[in-house]
């Protein structure tokens, strides 16, 4: 079982992790996180998942095996209705899997794993609560008001919301809200963070400061980060490493170590090796929109 | 309080003050004119006088606090017991499977039946007029908060779920706020409903109160003072609404909806 830990206990193993930045750029360090040998570790044996329709049972995801070790960003890249979505449920424990076995923390997962954090891909906001309120929401009543405040204003900063702060979700742009939605999840330093097609509603700019700020948190926290998306340039600058999954049913078409200086250097997106890079991965997903034009 | 009006304008509102005050003239020159006998009809005028003569020598305020006791401590009660077993229903299935059977048998008897079953149980007094409030008031509040609590966006559960808010937490941080919309709907229905049973059973048996006094005028020919009292009726109803659209307008307008979806759960 998945020892609950006291979350202020976690925020402290989190820091611990944070002061351990400069070692664990050098290679993998020993983490002392007793219960958590393998905290934030996911791995997919042989996963598939299908759903009973009225046209029987129809497979979405099949022979899915992948393992990811913490600390690591990875990018799962696959055309619409592929399964992207299923598969981030399924770590998540809202969902699972009808064949083989994940991991989650190195323990095969039962009901919602403990210190996952999860962005859908549409913004889950409370409506009746300000934009502050709503990134508070986790740690609400599990530490002490000013610094609930603080950390969440913190959070809210630190993806250009600070002066949002009371606005209610109504009065939020999409990619406003989207924002909010990473606030919230940053609140808690997740060992495992799930992210669905995060940047999806974001105009570029916007984008690209996020996904600084996404790569900031990972330098400072080192979650286990799982980035799905639909953009192969997106894929390819934030990741270490790139799925690609086939359509129908989702299997891994490709899984590739992206071998370039982690993280990524603003200039590498206009180098050669980016666009060679995407090029590659692009060969992967063509395929499957053709087979969707298809029927 | 522009919410009190369904219009907004000016000319609005006073169109829509022309019916009522045609039918106050023509009732006014029915009865003055004495085409229908003022024992049967009196007229406007004479309802207010007898209005006015009932709050001078207190008969008015000595009724309509039984009436009010009544009627807000019934309505309390369905609320203290309609909203957490509504919350309940909407978040268990389990919960629902227990209860709502049983539920489903009592809800299609009439408050009014209940009436005489409650005197013979509890007596004469106030604890049986607050109980059948109480039990007419109720269904609507269990079952806007049962609809409430089921309709919250799937997303949103989940959403919870992730994020480790479940049992009480749960129903104080999503259920109950998710929910408040619906359950102000349904607790304005009630006050309505609450409004109705209450005067009902002060009319079967009852030594005082509004229902009583209308019986009691009716007996004795006071047509007036029947008038004058139903027209009470009418004004508690239509505060007691007010004060609850208004707080409903509030919740709407803070979520960024609009006063069109409060009409529309009418
Ligand atoms: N509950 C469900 N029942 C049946 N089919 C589902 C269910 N949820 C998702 N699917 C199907 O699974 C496929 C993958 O969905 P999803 O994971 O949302 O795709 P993606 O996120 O890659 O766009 C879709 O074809 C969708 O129709
Ligand atoms: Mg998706």
């Amino acid at each position: 079982m998945i020892k609950n830990h006291h979350p202020g206990e976690m925020a402290e193993l989190k820091v611990r992790s944070g002061q351990n930045v400069r070692e664990q750029e050098l290679g993998r360090v020993e983490q002392d996180l007793g219960e958590y040998s393998e905290k934030g570790r996911v791995s997919f044996e042989n996963i598939g998942k299908s759903y009973k329709t009225v046209r029987g049972q129809i497979p979405i995801i099949s022979g899915i095996t992948a393992d990811l070790e913490a600390g690591t960003f990875t990018s799962i890249l696959g055309p619409s209705g592929c399964g992207k979505s299923t598969l981030l449920n399924l770590v998540a424990g809202l969902d699972h899997p009808t064949e083989g076995v994940l991991r989650v923390h190195g323990r095969p997962s039962r009901g919602i794993p403990d210190s996952v954090g999860f962005v859908f891909q549409e913004p889950a906001l409370y409506p009746w609560r300000t934009a502050l309120e709503n990134v508070v929401m986790p740690l609400e009543g599990r530490i002490p008001k000013a610094e609930l405040r603080d950390r969440g204003l913190q959070q809210l900063d630190r993806v250009g919301l600070l002066a949002c702060r009371d606005r209610r979700p109504h009065e939020l742009s999409g990619g406003m809200k989207q924002r909010v939605m990473l606030a919230r999840v940053f609140l808690t330093r997740p060992a495992v963070l799930l992210l669905d097609e995060p940047f999806g509603a974001l105009d570029a700019l916007t984008r690209e400061a996020m996904q600084a700020s996404l790569l900031d948190l990972w330098i400072c926290d080192r979650p286990t980060v799982i980035f799905v998306t639909h953009a192969v340039d997106e894929a390819v600058y934030l990741s270490q490493r790139v799925i690609v999954l086939s359509h129908n049913p989702a299997r891994v078409a490709t899984d590739t170590v992206i071998d370039e200086d982690y993280p990524r250097n603003q200039t590498f997106r206009f180098c050669q090796r980016f666009s060679d890079w995407c090029k590659n991965l692009h060969s992967y997903l063509a395929p499957s929109f053709e087979r969707e034009n298809v029927g | 309080m522009r919410l009190l009006q369904s219009t907004d304008s000016r000319a609005g509102k006073i169109r829509s003050l022309i019916i009522p005050l045609v039918l106050l003239l023509g009732w006014e020159t029915l009865s003055v004119s004495g085409t229908v006998s003022s024992v049967f009809l009196p007229g406007p005028v004479a309802v207010i006088e007898a209005l006015l003569n009932q709050l001078t020598t207190g008969t008015l305020v000595a009724n309509l606090m039984p009436t009010m006791q009544r009627y807000l401590l019934g309505f309390a009660l369905s609320c203290i017991f309609g909203i957490p077993i509504g919350l309940l229903c909407g978040v268990s299935a389990r919960v629902r499977g227990y209860i709502n059977a049983a539920l489903e048998f009592l809800r299609p008897i009439p408050p009014i039946a209940l009436i005489p079953v409650l005197i013979l149980w509890l007596g004469i007094g106030d604890a049986s007029k607050v109980a059948i409030v109480a039990y007419g008031a109720f269904w609507p509040i269990w079952l806007n908060t049962m609809l409430g609590v089921q309709e919250i966006p799937v997303l949103l559960r989940r959403s919870a779920r992730v994020m480790g808010i479940h049992g009480t937490r749960y129903f104080t941080k999503v259920a109950l706020p998710a929910a408040l919309p619906k359950i102000l709907a349904g607790i304005r229905i009630s006050a309505a409903l609450a409004l109705i049973v209450v005067i009902a059973a002060e009319m079967i048996e009852a030594t005082s109160g509004i229902g009583y006094e209308i019986v009691n005028a009716e007996q004795t020919f006071h047509s007036a003072n029947m008038l004058a009292y139903i027209v009470v009726i009418s004004v508690v109803g239509y505060i007691v609404n007010g004060f609850l659209r208004l707080a409903e307008h509030r919740v709407y307008a803070g979520r960024g909806l609009s006063d069109t979806s409060i009409e529309t759960l009418e």
